[in-house]
């Protein structure tokens, strides 16, 4: 337990001097002051697109976060855990605490907007259920985003461009799901592989407060396909190895 | 310890490792000696598990500690002090033992002024220095060592040869992946050499007597390497540098001009 605490606080000093995180983070912040810029604004209906924005940024820094530990050191690393699949789980929990962060951010913004602005950014008072309602909900959007990002990982798909590519679009693919399936509804049958963040989101349009029933089946069924990709991923990298 | 069973490694359909089986007892040293890309990194790492054979099984006795010193330990942004650090905690080392153990190789290697500088402003042989300190701040049960003294000075050369010699009389297991004789001397039960995909136990004396030159060729017109000299090849800037024993450099200069290439250099590598 010790060893993967000390092997996430390492990956999280390597983020963090690597700079990596400077761009997804203005980016962040930039569309969150935006999306906050024009009142009022709905709680429900806001956490639900932050929770699809969240999954966006989270694509990205799982594709980027991959070239921040030299492939020579990783294996350093998982000879000294004596194990690659301990080692890969450390960076997943890794990657769970950015997806904290980001959601923790995508909350605290507007509140402090609506504080500042005397209570007049949100459509009405801010409740307990917002924030495990809408806080659950962008923590799995993200969770999934983080992994669907690193999927393609470089030893997995060798190719960084084709990597690059089905990445995007998968993302692609998962922001507009529900419109594609309502056009043409044969193609459920093949897009049940990509990850239902439209749908879950949609759950949650034009709703007034978040029904906690819904969240948890939404967190639920984001959470198998976020934990599937999660060991996919482990797993064809125990195959591939170096 | 460990047992190699008829292990075979292919890239791309080429064969690098060719039906190898050999056991690995406790408190050996072995180096595995060998010509550029002949196989020697990726038999290490085929050990340690972080290669899987094509074909074969490396069976070990129970779960090992091993330490891995790469032949190019990478340029990263922390300092060196931050990463072995983090290195020693996550091996389990206390606090104030860790330090004192750090203080100590980095002075035993002449390290400590560069404790504090990013890995990426050092030069190879004080990136190697950080990768033999990693690997020495608590005894392994094996040590992997891939050309460990590349780029180190004399002085730090003598000094990891002395710890070497400390862990095999401690039972660490050492395989070392290795061009230069007098450390294969120095620190090794026993060498193998690895050619054509094919491992073959040799005497150290042998491995000692041979001298290697280096020849430097540049580009002529539409030149193609000889097939037998491609596996003893590096390409630089404007040509290439074929490393050969010393019986072997009148026909290589000779198939190498025949095949278009200028002769531009011959050194004696232990010169160099």
């Amino acid at each position: 337990m010790k060893a993967i605490c000390e092997m996430i606080k390492y990956q999280y000093k390597q983020y963090m001097i690597s700079a990596k995180w400077v761009m997804p983070f203005i980016v962040l912040l930039g569309t969150l002051s935006m999306m906050y810029s024009i009142s009022p604004v709905a709680i429900v209906d806001s956490f639900s697109m932050t929770g699809i924005f969240l999954f966006v940024i989270m694509v990205w820094i799982g594709r980027t976060i991959q070239g921040v530990e030299p492939e020579v050191s990783e294996q350093v690393m998982i000879l000294r855990l004596k194990s690659d699949r301990k080692y890969y789980l450390c960076h997943i929990i890794f990657m769970m605490c950015i997806c904290a962060v980001v959601t923790g951010i995508s909350i605290v913004v507007p509140v402090l907007i609506h504080i500042r602005s005397g209570n007049a950014l949100l459509s009405r008072q801010f409740t307990w259920s917002d924030f495990v309602g809408g806080g659950l909900l962008m923590l799995v959007c993200s969770f999934v985003g983080g992994m669907a990002g690193e999927l393609f990982h470089i030893r997995i798909m060798k190719n960084r461009t084709v990597g690059i590519g089905v990445t995007f679009f998968i993302t692609l693919l998962a922001v507009c799901r529900n419109g594609v399936i309502a056009e043409f509804a044969a193609m459920k049958y093949i897009l049940w592989v990509i990850p239902p963040i439209s749908d879950v989101v949609s759950w949650f349009t034009n709703k007034s407060y978040f029904n906690m029933g819904e969240v948890m089946k939404g967190f639920l069924l984001l959470l198998i396909y976020g934990g599937v990709m999660a060991v996919m991923k482990v797993e064809m990298l125990k195959r591939v190895k170096f | 310890m460990i047992t190699l069973d008829n292990i075979t490694k292919e890239y791309n359909q080429k064969i690098v490792l060719h039906d190898i089986s050999m056991i690995i007892e406790q408190g050996q040293s072995i180096a595995f000696t060998g010509h550029n890309g002949c196989g020697k990194s990726t038999l290490l790492k085929m050990i340690a598990g972080l290669v899987r054979p094509t074909k074969g099984n490396v069976n070990y006795e129970r779960s090992f500690q091993f330490h891995y010193v790469p032949e190019h330990f990478p340029q990263m942004q922390l300092t060196a002090e931050s990463y072995l650090f983090s290195q020693g905690k996550m091996e389990g080392i206390e606090e104030i033992e860790l330090k004192k153990r750090m203080q100590s190789l980095s002075q035993d290697f002449f390290f400590q002024s560069m404790l504090k500088t990013p890995m990426k402003r050092l030069s190879k042989g004080s990136l190697q220095k950080v990768g033999v300190i990693q690997a020495l701040l608590k005894d392994p049960d094996i040590l992997l060592l891939d050309e460990p003294l590349s780029g180190q000075d004399i002085a730090s050369q003598q000094v990891f040869i002395d710890k070497m010699n400390v862990l095999r009389k401690n039972g660490v297991v050492i395989l070392m992946a290795c061009h230069e004789p007098y450390l294969i001397d120095a620190i090794s039960d026993c060498v193998y050499q690895l050619d054509d995909g094919l491992l073959t136990l040799v005497s150290k004396h042998s491995i000692k007597e041979k001298t290697w030159y280096v020849l430097r060729f540049t580009n002529g017109n539409e030149c193609s390497v000889p097939e037998r000299w491609k596996g003893h090849l590096q390409y630089v800037e404007n040509g290439c540098i074929l490393r050969v024993e010393e019986k072997d450099c009148n026909i290589a200069s000779m198939e190498m001009l025949q095949a278009g290439w200028n002769l531009r250099g011959m050194m004696n590598e232990s010169d160099m």
